[in-house]
């Protein structure tokens, strides 16, 4: 079987370690994947067959704009999910 | 111009450069790449006119002074989502025996033969279900007898009926029988359909799938079937029967011969049920199971199917899913979060186990796990829910909350399956990215999202089905 | 059930001949029951000679065609009148609490003044106590739950009667952003079943706004509506369709639905032309036609998610035959009116016609689509 190793280099400033680490949390299991940190940038290395590597880095990509896209928003939002979600859980904690 | 600001909301790329935002409320909203793009980039003002209306109503999007409002109508929606998932459990099962007269591949509860001893539920156990089921019920409650066959342990379900009308006076029950019709006979039907009871039959597809599936040594599995089906439709009209076909890689090649098979039977309601990979050996697996890939590929050939004949044809599984979509409806324990083990069901086992559902009655068979337990029932009902495996159990399935789930577009509409989790990967959430409950509904939610928003004969079909109640 | 909003030009008034009765609220009864004194009870009255000692008694010619046993009537001396207030007579039957409103909604068809009212609420209490029926009163403003005070002694009033009554109330809703307030009412109120009439004509603050002329209104509504469904109280949401509304039906749909556990009905309704609707007509109608597409829409948005939708004031030839599950032959028998192109349909019974406040210039622009 042939053994493709793909490298993706991520500016540090797009995204933080724990989206990052979020991405790397749906890459195929056939997979194998390292996280090099280097100063400026991150660097995922996904190793595996030609045609695996080669899916799962698109869908790599994808989500590593998903995701960054998911920090922006976050911060412009006026509130965020875990704030909505704790006043849930207060709110069915009162009414019982 | 109104100066709007966003609210928390996932999101999901889909078919055709469209994308699906969703939120804590409940709402989802389907959108051009442009809007998308406005919406996210902050550019709300430039946003379609009805889709920026759209995005208000849902409150996706509101003007600045009145998000801290809106939040607290998100979070109130959120925690009613909540509370009527943990509402009493509404569905009890009770295991009349694990005798059984087929020999299905798929079983996943170790039947045994149908004359063998010592696998029956005894009858001194109807009192203490039944003060369980007092216990833990509200109001409408279901009641269905699983197996093995419970058919042939009949006086038990006759006995336990009488016995529940008296005590369970001011409930209203539905009373259901799972059964594959080997056992049954006119005493039986007319006994059924005079007390209103409703029957749940697998009926795989044609001969080559059913037989195949669900082989007898007793008889022709599929002419067992199929004759009992014929027989009740024309001479006992009042009994109601649903039907179900789980699906095995024998069925992925015949989608359309399952649905025709159906409407030769007279019947307009399908149910489709993948199989679970748990539970069977390796190599088992490897005969009988298949991707989820496999399965969407089947399922969407088969819904396409449908879509096209004349007759209206209902698929149970698209409309729960469509029911979760619209309503966030609970009642389909399977799919709901928190989890609707113990907290959507009950199982009481022939051994006298009780279970929070049918797959933990079913992993418990395989693994004997002890924490799968809920208690016995001839413990004191209110002295049983309280153990500290009930709360990992609450705890550890809320989609909000759990890696894998609370950022996906479809969490609020989907749920979690802790005990699949369990039987695959050993803990209650799992790893979201290996597994299989996960791959699946996912796909199912792309499919049906894609297609209500995509394909006009679709949306028809499906907004009938919700249109007629589930 | 019925409850729209209503206006108090009864035709069921009379003039009398004579009475000894002075001016007030009477109970309607015949000669051989006696009727005691107690706290809540109205004085009787009896439309023929009794033998009853001190009774009072009214001469008055049409009198058993309009109003039978148990009715409540009030007499004006001054104005030799009877006013029908409640009635067995009545398809429906609603009171007047007050005439002071805190929103000044654009197509209002009974615009607001600051008429005392005290009276109004208390006259209420007694009548419904009184008339002592199992159907459901209507309960009408101006804004019933403007003055708090004056609405929860009204519940008290019913309650110490041991009063159950069903009460269709038709409120803004404001009044229940004050969650304690809300509490409160909820408290008294537990003893019937009440179904609250609460209008949202928008899915925003500016659409809502405008269409009661109000700024804040919307956020007071919508809070008002969160703490009132929350506390499972039954709502019907109302909206008026108007030129400003009518493309935003299914925003509003959606808007309930994003916010609210559980909205009994959505009544969608069609501009009666009366009050400022008569005097905006040409700036709010729009035509029935126009509407349709968009009602229907929110319609089958309702049914997704199984809320129930009614259509009021429409004609049933305008109404396409999938919506007809929905339509409510609402105007009630002495307002409408059915035009001469009328008497040929076939299903005119199952119409509720036109408003009789809609002749004249109106009845043209109607006219013209019913043709079509």
């Amino acid at each position: 079987m042939d053994i493709n190793i793909k490298s993706i280099k991520i500016n540090k400033d797009k995204i933080d370690e724990i989206s990052l680490r979020n991405c790397l949390y749906w890459v195929d299991e056939n997979i194998t994947w390292e996280l090099l940190e280097g100063d400026l940038k991150w660097e995922v290395l996904l190793s595996g067959s030609v045609d695996l590597v080669e899916k799962e880095t698109k869908l790599f990509n994808i989500n590593i704009n998903d995701n960054i896209l998911r920090f922006n928003l976050s911060r412009g939002s006026h509130s965020t999910r875990e704030q909505i979600i704790k006043n849930a859980l207060l709110k069915l904690a009162k009414n019982d | 111009m109104i100066n709007y600001t966003h609210l928390p909301f996932n999101f999901k790329g889909l078919q055709d450069d469209k994308y699906l935002v969703s939120n804590l409320a409940g709402q989802h909203q389907h959108l051009s790449k442009l809007d998308f793009d406005n919406l996210t980039h902050a550019k709300y003002n430039q946003i379609e006119q009805k889709s920026l209306n759209s995005l208000e109503s849902k409150h996706f999007i509101a003007p600045k002074n009145e998000a801290k409002m809106r939040e607290s109508i998100i979070a109130s929606k959120l925690a009613l989502r909540i509370q009527n998932s943990l509402k009493r459990p509404t569905l009890f099962m009770v295991v009349p025996t694990l005798r059984c007269d087929h020999d299905c591949h798929y079983c996943q509860v170790s039947r045994v033969t149908e004359n063998k001893k010592g696998y029956d539920l005894e009858e001194k156990h109807i009192a203490g279900i039944l003060d369980h089921i007092e216990f833990l019920a509200d109001k409408h409650i279901k009641i269905e007898f699983q197996g093995g066959e419970p058919l042939l342990n009949f006086n038990f379900i006759r006995n336990f009926f009488d016995t529940a009308k008296i005590k369970l006076k001011g409930k209203h029950i539905e009373f259901v029988i799972a059964t594959a019709l080997g056992p049954i006979n006119n005493e039986m039907l007319e006994w059924i359909e005079l007390n209103n009871i409703h029957l749940s039959v697998s009926f795989d597809g044609p001969e080559h799938i059913h037989s195949n599936n669900r082989p007898s040594k007793k008889f022709n599995s599929y002419e067992n079937t199929v004759d009992n089906i014929r027989l009740i439709k024309k001479h006992f009209k009042g009994i109601d029967v649903s039907l179900l076909s789980t699906i095995t890689k024998q069925s992925l090649q015949h989608p359309k011969q399952i649905v025709d098979s159906y409407l030769e039977l007279g019947t307009k309601n399908l149910f489709i049920r993948p199989l679970s990979p748990y539970g069977f050996a390796t190599d088992t697996w490897g005969t009988l199971g298949y991707s989820a890939n496999e399965f969407m590929n089947f399922y969407k050939e088969l819904i396409a199917y449908i879509q096209e004949l004349p007759q209206d044809i209902i698929e149970h599984s698209a409309l729960f899913h469509l029911n979760r979509i619209f309503s966030q409806a609970t009642s389909y324990v399977d799919l709901k979060s928190p989890a609707g083990i113990v907290f959507g069901a009950m199982c009481f086992d022939y051994n006298g186990n009780i279970f929070g559902s049918d797959e933990s009655r079913m992993l418990w068979t395989s693994t004997k796990a002890d924490e799968l337990i809920i208690g016995h029932i001839s413990d004191e009902p209110k002295n049983t829910y309280t153990k500290p495996n009930l709360i990992a159990l609450l705890r550890d399935t809320f989609v909000e909350v759990n890696p894998g789930c609370n950022d996906c577009v479809y969490s609020q509409f989907c749920g979690a399956d802790p005990v699949h989790h369990l039987a695959t990967q050993g803990d209650l959430i799992g790893h979201k990215a290996r597994s299989f409950f996960c791959q699946i509904e996912t796909q199912m939610f792309d499919f049906i999202f894609n297609e209500y928003y995509l394909n006009n004969q679709m949306r028809k079909m499906f907004d009938g089905w919700l249109s007629n109640g589930s | 059930m019925g409850g729209y909003q209503m206006d108090l030009e009864r035709t069921n008034d009379l003039r009398f001949e004579s009475t000894n009765a002075p001016d007030g609220l009477y109970v309607v009864s015949k000669s051989s029951e006696y009727e005691p004194h107690a706290e809540f009870l109205l004085p009787s009255i009896y439309p023929e000679k009794t033998t009853i000692k001190d009774a009072f008694e009214i001469n008055c010619k049409e009198f058993n065609e309009t109003f039978t046993k148990g009715d409540i009537i009030s007499v004006s001396n001054n104005r030799k009148k009877i006013l029908g207030v409640l009635s067995n007579n009545a398809k429906q039957n609603t009171l007047l609490v007050t005439e002071r409103c805190d929103n000044l909604c654009s197509f209002c068809s009974q615009p607001p003044n600051n008429n005392p009212d005290t009276h109004l609420y208390i006259n209420a209490a007694y009548s419904i106590i009184n008339f002592n029926t199992e159907s459901v009163i209507g309960i009408t403003g101006g804004e019933p739950l403007l003055d708090k005070e004056k609405f929860l002694t009204f519940l008290d009033i019913l309650n110490k009667a041991d009063n159950t009554t069903p009460l269709h109330i038709l409120t803004n809703g404001r009044s229940f952003s004050d969650l304690d307030f809300c509490n409160e009412v909820v408290k008294k109120a537990s003893n019937r079943d009440i179904l609250w009439g609460i209008p949202l004509h928008g899915h925003n603050h500016e659409l809502h706004d405008k269409c009661v002329s109000m700024p804040g209104a919307f956020v007071e509504t919508m809070q008002g509506l969160m703490n009132l469904s929350y506390a499972g109280q039954k709502i019907e949401l109302r909206t008026v369709v108007t030129k400003d509304n009518y493309k935003n039906l299914k925003n509003i749909s959606e808007l309930a639905n994003s916010s609210f556990p559980y909205i009994f009905t959505h009544a969608i309704m069609n501009l009666e032309p009366k009050g400022w609707a008569k005097r905006n007509f040409n700036e709010l109608y729009i035509s029935v036609v126009k509407q349709m597409p968009y009602i229907s829409d929110c319609v089958k948005n309702n049914n997704l998610k199984s809320l129930k939708s009614m259509l009021f004031n429409y004609p049933l030839c305008q109404t396409p035959f999938d919506l007809r599950d929905h339509y409510y032959k609402s105007i009630s028998d002495w307002k409408n009116y059915y035009p001469a192109f009328c008497n040929k349909c076939k299903v005119k019974n199952d119409c509720g016609g036109f408003f009789a406040s809609s002749v004249g210039d109106y009845l043209n622009v109607i006219k013209v689509e019913v043709e079509v």
